[in-house]
């Protein structure tokens, strides 16, 4: 899969204060994630990206060009949704979209209509015409995603993009952003702290943390990086299975009055074995898929006391 | 379903034309005049800019109207006295202009949007720099061209007036262009520092009407001073050239005052394109 972010190195401070202290990962086409808490390097890592800092060291490619020395290029295949407020207040929405379109190089007419088509796609058609100062944040979000869209990026960084909306907004603009992928084929660097959000819409994650990366992968790859959990479900309470488990050393935890959570490998065939053997009151036995936040916090754990 | 879904024509990738730097720096350009004159802006964005060129006309007017009932030649206005008259509109109308164009896209963060597309500092400079010179123009220019009209009017023969001072059209256009860069670049220099419009045009006359009276009051400290002083003028700078242009050199010669005038619209451009690139890092 071609990759479209290669990093290298790629150090940043502002004065005396580290944003990233040599970030290294590779990025493939698709969508992915950028995970970290505030002030992990996220921003300063989009910054990067798009041309605007240039790094103290290390190197940063997008779509095959180095920046900041092609940023020009890059900004043309590139559209970029900034966290917070960025748009003008008094301009109606088409009109400012259709000016984000024609300064990606689109001619006027071509650019109105690429700015009424995306508004419509982001469900704005209606208000196209409104002043953008009096639009809800949600609207204003997808005000945002659509000007990033307009002149036909290759690949999209979205900064935040649910933050502020209310749960339905929230679940349409992650819909809206699954399917730049799945119907248009733009790659979608989803920077957020919301792992919820990473887990419905990216393939792949970038795991930042106080200015390193710490992993980057696939979620499965991510999550697979670890022992496995199963949840096994019984007819009774389950201490006899419990206090077996533990006595042949597995890490053993309740999950509600008649399951178990149980981590490690071999833990289907011994578990198999032993109900046949004792005749346990076993009724289901699934592996567990660990969340990105289990991921996540277990690499900030590590992390920490590795620190 | 709601209305963005009866409406849905699906995702497509843009497949048409692209253009390159010319089609950036004229979409801000255009954006930038429609926005400094108001247009498809509520009226009172309106209101400042339009009284401001109306009033500059004003001078024109009258002496079409004198013409019109006979008036004799002597009252016309010389085209350098013309510009001098107009100095403090223009000022005023480039500092809100520029704050219109500079203060909001910075308070707003649009910035950062508009420089993740391929927008280098130049082309965005080019094109503010354009619109706000477009306008002051409209107080600049206009008005002597329509002296010039005026005078055309007036002569014994419009032809022959027509051939005999087409360069006077040629020193028309560069005493303007002259005379808006240097406000348009200072007053976007200025405006670049500012979130607030107000404070962006209140600081700018502020600053241009200080310096004059510091000048002059220096001038009266030294004897030669009445020469050196309209250097450091900012109203007088710009008009040197001009009287320059047209025939009429002030005391240090044109050539000093241009030199002043160029280099101050070098530094201010200078300025300008380092304070957009450190609002947007």
């Amino acid at each position: 899969m071609e990759t479209i972010i290669e990093l290298s190195g790629v150090a940043k401070s502002y004065g005396s204060t580290p944003a990233l202290r040599g970030a290294d990962a590779e990025v493939q086409a698709g969508s992915t994630a950028l995970v970290g808490a505030n002030g992990a390097g996220k921003t300063t890592l989009l910054k990067l990206l798009l041309g605007f800092l240039a790094p103290d060291g290390g190197s940063v490619r997008v779509l095959g060009r180095s920046l900041p020395a092609q940023a020009r290029v890059v900004r043309e295949k590139v559209g970029y949704m900034p966290e917070g407020d960025c748009l003008p207040g008094d301009s109606p929405a088409a009109e400012f979209v259709g000016l984000m379109a024609q300064l990606g190089g689109l001619p006027p007419r071509h650019a109105r209509e690429r700015a009424s088509e995306l508004l419509w796609q982001v469900g704005l058609g209606e208000e196209r015409h409104r002043p953008i100062g009096g639009f809800s944040t949600g609207m204003k979000q997808r005000v945002k995603l659509a000007q990033a869209l307009v002149h036909g990026p290759e690949l999209v960084l979205l900064d935040e993009p649910t933050d502020g909306m209310d749960p339905t907004g929230r679940s349409e603009m992650l819909e809206l952003i699954d399917r730049l992928r799945r119907e248009l084929g733009v790659s979608v660097l989803l920077s957020t702290h919301l792992l919820g959000d990473v887990e419905r819409v990216c393939e792949r994650a970038v795991i930042l943390d106080a200015g390193r990366v710490l992993v980057h992968g696939s979620l499965e790859e991510l999550a697979g990086d670890a022992e496995p959990l199963f949840e096994l479900d019984l007819h009774d309470n389950g201490q006899p299975v419990r206090d077996e488990l533990e006595r042949r050393g597995l890490i053993v935890s309740g999950r509600n009055g008649s399951g178990l959570v149980v981590r490690g490998t071999g833990v289907p065939r011994l578990v198999r074995d032993l109900a046949a053997e004792r005749s346990w009151p076993l009724r289901r036995l699934v592996m567990r898929r660990r969340s990105l936040e289990d991921v996540y916090l277990r690499l900030q754990r590590a992390e920490g006391q590795a620190g | 379903m709601d209305a963005s879904a009866v409406h849905d024509p699906g995702y497509r990738r843009y497949e048409g034309p692209r253009e390159g730097r010319s089609r950036r720096v004229r979409a801000l350009f255009v954006s930038g005049f429609r926005r400094a004159l108001g247009i498809r802006r509520p009226w009172r964005a309106k209101i400042a800019p339009w009284a401001l060129i109306l009033l500059a006309l004003i001078p024109v007017q009258v002496f079409a109207v004198s013409l019109l009932v006979g008036s004799e030649e002597g009252d016309l206005s010389s085209y350098a006295d013309l510009l001098r008259d107009v100095a403090l509109l223009l000022l005023v109308l480039t500092a809100i202009a520029a704050a219109e164009l500079v203060c909001r896209e910075r308070r707003e963060k649009t910035l950062v949007l508009i420089f993740s597309r391929p927008v280098t500092g130049a082309e965005y400079l080019a094109s503010k720099l354009g619109a706000v010179a477009a306008l002051g123009a409209l107080v600049t220019a206009v008005p002597l061209v329509g002296l010039f009209v005026v005078r055309m009017l007036e002569a014994d023969g419009a032809a022959d007036f027509l051939v005999h001072h087409l360069l006077d059209l040629v020193r028309i256009a560069v005493a303007s262009a002259a005379v808006v860069a240097f406000y348009a670049s200072l007053a976007l220099a200025l405006a670049i520092l500012f979130d607030r419009r107000g404070l962006a045009i209140v600081s700018t006359v502020a600053g241009f009407l200080v310096v004059a009276l510091v000048a002059q009051a220096l001038s009266t400290l030294t004897d030669d001073g009445a020469r050196w002083w309209a250097l450091l003028d900012p109203f007088e700078v710009p008009q040197g050239v001009v009287e320059w242009i047209f025939g009429d050199p002030p005391a240090l010669g044109g050539v000093a005052h241009l030199i002043v005038l160029a280099g101050v619209v070098i530094a201010a451009c200078a300025f300008f394109l380092l304070r957009v690139r450190r609002v947007i890092a």
